[in-house]
Parts: structure tokens; sequence; C-alpha cells
């Protein structure tokens, strides 16, 4: 019985999202503005396949839907006017879950694999499978890290050198932590993802980027 | 393995031998403009160009269940004017009563006019795989390239050809998804690059003239690709659902950067990595 509820609850939220049907017509130009017109075409125009399958195995048209820092990033076009910014920051460090203690670094032949990987939480047709492989970071798309590898990208700063250039003391790693669980706790609007806040990457995997990035050992840090 | 048509596994090989060909050219690859090198190595030699012949052969077909042409099929400067008629879209067509791309247009007359019903193979396939090269790539690359030289002159008469670029603006501009990406993270800012991919601009018209550039030949997937396939694969990128082809969701976005990209030249089939 309460399987049999679950499977129509199931069947329900399927049609409910399902893309093909587009809920109600679609809004007229002179009275429906840009706004609440492109919210629309993303979330009832069936446009995209809000019902598919996610590895968080929640809804994908949770995907579609933004949070206070996406919402306000996009309305100015990621420059906040400055008591915009600040308040985004109380809520990214609100909302921030610091690990207690001391942080410790972790394997950087990991972190190495990691900041390589763009594989994870890709859908649609082309599904990563998780069980396959571990999601990465992906941080050479836009940063560049070990001297060796010249295929990086550059929407961020060069990371080549980051340990030696900054120690390793507690507050670096902090700081390196923050940066990689939600760099809007320094930047409000960073074009890096918040990748602990998301969920993209574990606490464990964070601490191995870490070691990548400061154990004196790494790539990142040899001539 | 559905039956190939005879020519298309000869234009495959062809095609992937000119690439080879070219990489071996082209060496080893340096850190720097690696896509305007391999750009400038194959510039007389784009296996793109291979699909407009076809694609000019389909068009010019009688198929479907009325077994017509595509030669009544009408690109918004009347029936059967294909010369300089991809350089004014997306535009709006007054019998589909939306905003439609080359690809939509395409699809919509292989249904009105020929009579293809959805399930049908030759519309059911939107992007070309291994085994069949897509009817809608084609017919989209012989059309595009009837413009070839032109310039970007989207038409913005009708409230809904301003309404579809104002939209495209606006979701261009929003941070969605797992990865906190808004397009513009990418695309909207000078001299970016993911990798060694050098990232197109939006607010430089020259960029925008070349990402509004489709089809293309992707020398990556060895094949020719559209405007709705590289949109599909940045959306895929951004962790975000799968984006349904031809909805005016797409439709909004091509718009921006087609707009983006008004005066600039149109070079299709174009080559890219
Ligand atoms: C989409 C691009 C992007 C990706 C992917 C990315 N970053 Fe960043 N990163 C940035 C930008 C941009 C900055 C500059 C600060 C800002 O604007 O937030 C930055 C800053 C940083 C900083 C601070 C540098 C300083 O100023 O001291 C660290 C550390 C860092 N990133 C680490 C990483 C790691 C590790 C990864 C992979 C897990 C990664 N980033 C992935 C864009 C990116
Ligand atoms: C994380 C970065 C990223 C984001 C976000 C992104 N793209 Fe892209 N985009 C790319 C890359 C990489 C390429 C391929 C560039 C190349 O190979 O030269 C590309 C290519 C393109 C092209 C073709 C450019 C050309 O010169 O042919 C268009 C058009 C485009 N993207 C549109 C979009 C739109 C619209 C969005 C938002 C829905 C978007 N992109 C989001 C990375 C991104």
């Amino acid at each position: 019985m309460k399987h049999r509820l679950h499977a129509i609850a199931f069947a329900c939220l399927l049609v409910a999202l399902s893309p093909s049907l587009a809920q109600g017509p679609a809004p007229r130009v002179e009275t429906t503005t840009v706004e609440a017109h492109g919210e629309w075409l993303l979330l009832e125009s069936g446009g995209l396949d809000l019902s598919g399958r996610t590895q968080e195995g929640r809804p994908a048209k949770l995907r579609m839907q933004q949070d206070e820092m996406q919402k306000q990033c996009s309305r100015y076009r990621d420059r906040p006017p400055p008591e915009v910014a600040q308040a985004l920051r109380e809520r990214a460090r609100r909302d921030m879950n610091h690990p207690s203690g001391d942080i410790p670094l972790g394997d950087w032949r990991k972190g190495a694999e990691l900041a390589r990987s763009g594989f994870g939480f890709r859908i649609g047709a082309q599904y990563d499978d998780h069980a396959a492989r571990e999601p990465g970071g992906n941080c050479y798309a836009c940063h560049a890290l070990s001297p060796r590898e010249l295929a990086y990208g550059s929407i961020g700063p060069s990371l080549t050198g980051y340990g030696t250039r900054l120690g390793d003391s507690q507050a670096v790693r902090r700081f390196v932590y923050e940066m990689i669980h939600d760099p809007t706790l320094h930047q409000p609007c960073s074009a890096m993802p918040r990748f602990g806040r998301h969920g993209f990457l574990t606490r464990e995997q964070i601490t191995h980027l870490m070691a990548y990035l400061l154990d004196p050992q790494s790539p990142v840090n040899q001539p | 393995m559905p039956s190939l048509p005879s020519s298309r596994p000869i234009l495959r090989v062809l095609a992937i031998g000119l690439t080879l060909a070219c990489w071996a050219v082209a060496g080893p690859v340096a850190a720097q403009d690696v896509v305007g090198d391999q750009r400038s190595m194959l510039i007389d030699i784009n296996p793109g160009e291979l699909w407009i012949q076809r694609g000019e052969a389909l068009f010019r077909e009688r198929r479907g269940l009325k077994n017509v042409s595509l030669e009544r099929c009408d690109f918004g400067l009347g029936p059967g004017v294909v010369a300089g008629a991809f350089a004014q879209m997306p535009r709006y067509f007054a019998d589909a009563r939306r905003v439609m791309d080359l690809e939509s247009r395409i699809v919509w007359c292989m249904k009105t006019l020929q009579g293809f019903a959805d399930e049908d193979e030759a519309i059911r396939l939107r992007h070309s795989t291994a085994d069949r090269e897509a009817d809608v790539v084609l017919l989209a690359t012989y059309v595009a390239t009837q413009s070839t030289g032109m310039s970007f002159q989207p038409r913005q008469d009708h409230p809904l050809e301003r309404r579809a670029r104002d939209l495209g603006e606006y979701l261009f501009h929003r941070r969605m998804g797992p990865m906190d990406f808004s397009c513009a993270t990418c695309h909207g800012h000078p001299a970016r690059r993911v990798r060694l991919q050098s990232l197109f601009n939006i607010q430089d018209r020259e960029q925008a003239a070349r990402a509004a550039s489709w089809p293309a030949y992707r020398i990556g997937q060895g094949t020719v690709r559209t405007a709705q396939h590289r949109l599909a694969d940045c959306f895929w990128q951004m962790r975000l659902p799968e984006l349904q082809w031809g909805s005016d969701l797409s439709v909004a976005f091509i718009s921006y950067w087609t707009h983006a990209a008004r005066g600039g030249v149109i070079q299709v089939p174009d080559l890219k990595r």
C-alpha cells in the first residue's frame, strides 16, 4: 500500500514536471516583463527536461531555481553595489559550516586528479555515472597550476607556486578551504563555483585539492 | 545499423581523411591561439564544404508523404528564396506564430510541406551520429551558406523578435545551476579561455559573428554541428537540465547572440575546434 502510494506520488511528480506539458499559454508580451517571461521559459515552457534524473536524486527542476547569490549576481550582472555585496558575504558566512579544529591537508596526488577532471553532475542524454567515477573540480579549466601543464584556462588567476608564495599556515589553509567551499565568502559574485556549498566536492576531496595547492611536494610548488 | 544513403560514408571518410592530414600538417600545438592556427591550416580545405552539395541535393529532392521538395519553403523572404534568408534569422513567422531559428524553420517545412511526422527518422534525428548524418544538419548547411559573406541582420520589426532578443539577454546573464555559471561567466569578458579554448566575448561584434556562424565543421567531433547543438553542449557543461531542441528557450539564446553579431560577417560553414 505504502509502495503504491509512493508510486502514485512519483507518477504525479513526473506528470507535473513533464517537459512536454507547457503550463498554460505563453505569456503576452504586452503584459509580461522580460524577467517573468524568461522565468516562464525556463521553468514552465517545456524548453528544458525538468523531470530528468540527477546524481543528487532531486528533480532536475531544482537546479534551475536560483538562490539569493545567483539572483542578486544575475540582477547586477556580477557587479553588486556595496551593500548588496556585503549582505551576500554575510549570508555566505552564516551558511558556512566550518570544519572544527585544524584543517588537515589530504593527498596531493588525489588533488592533482581532481584538479584535472571535468567529470561529474552532467545530466541529460550523456549522464555522468558517479558509480563509475568520482566528480572532479576541473580547476585547470580556469587556473594555471602545475607549471608542466600547459592546457589551462584564464578565467581565474594563476595558482602556480601557490604554496611557495603563501606558505602553509592554518590561516592559509582556512582561506583556501573557504575559496573551494564557497568563494563568495570573499568575492560575492565570483566566477568560481561554490564547490563545497553545492555538494559538488566533498570535504575530503577539498583537503586533497588543498594539498595539491599547498604541499611543498606537489607539482604546483615545483619548478 | 540503419542503412546509409550511399554518398554519406564516402563523405565522412573524406572528411576524416582531410582532418587527419591537417592535424599532421599542423603538428604539435602551442598554448597560444591553437584555434587560430588550426583554422588557418585548414582554411583552404574545410571538410564542412562537403555538406553543402549534399544538403542542396536533399533540399531539392521530392520527399515525405506529400512527395515534394523543400523548394517552396519560406524562410522569410518568400517561398523558395534561400539567398540571404539566413542573414535575417531568427525571425517571426506568421504561419507558425513564433520566432524561429534556421533549424526550427527547416523542420517546420519538412512537416508542413513534405508531411514528415515527429516519429520519422528524417526529423527525429537532429544531430548526426556515427551511423547517420542528420538531414537537418545537411539542409541547414546548404541554406545557411546561401548567406555566406553577407552580414548578420536579424530582424527586429515584430514585437516577438525584439522580445526573443531581450529574453536571450536576460537568460544569458542568469547565474544558475550547481556551477553558478551564467553564459556571461564564460562569454561576457575579453580574452577568457577554458583550458586552451578561447571563449568568444558577446560584447565584441566580430567574435559574436564568429560564434553565430553555424553550421560548422567541428574538428574534434569530425562532423558538422549546428547552433542548437552548440547551445545544448554549453547547457550540459553548465550541468543544467537537457535543453529541448528548437524550443522558444533555445531560440531566445540564438536570437540574442545573433543580434550581438549584427553587422558582422557570416562565415558558414565555419571551422571550429
Ligand atoms: C569557472 C572558473 C573557476 C574554476 C573552475 C575554479 N576557479 Fe578558482 N578562482 C576563479 C576566479 C575567477 C578566482 C578569483 C577570485 C574571484 O573572483 O572569486 C579564483 C580564485 C581561486 C583561489 C584564490 C586565489 C587567491 O587569490 O589567492 C583559489 C585558492 C582557487 N581559486 C582554487 C580553485 C580550485 C582548487 C579549483 C578547482 C576545485 C578552482 N579554483 C576552480 C575561477 C575558477
Ligand atoms: C564554463 C564555460 C562556459 C559557459 C558557462 C558557457 N559556455 Fe559557451 N562555450 C564554452 C566553450 C569552451 C566553447 C567552445 C569554444 C571553442 O571551442 O572555441 C563555447 C562555445 C560557445 C559558442 C560557439 C562559439 C564559437 O566561436 O563558435 C556559443 C554560441 C556559446 N558557447 C554560447 C553559450 C551560451 C548561450 C551559454 C549559456 C547558456 C554558454 N555558451 C555558456 C564555454 C562555456
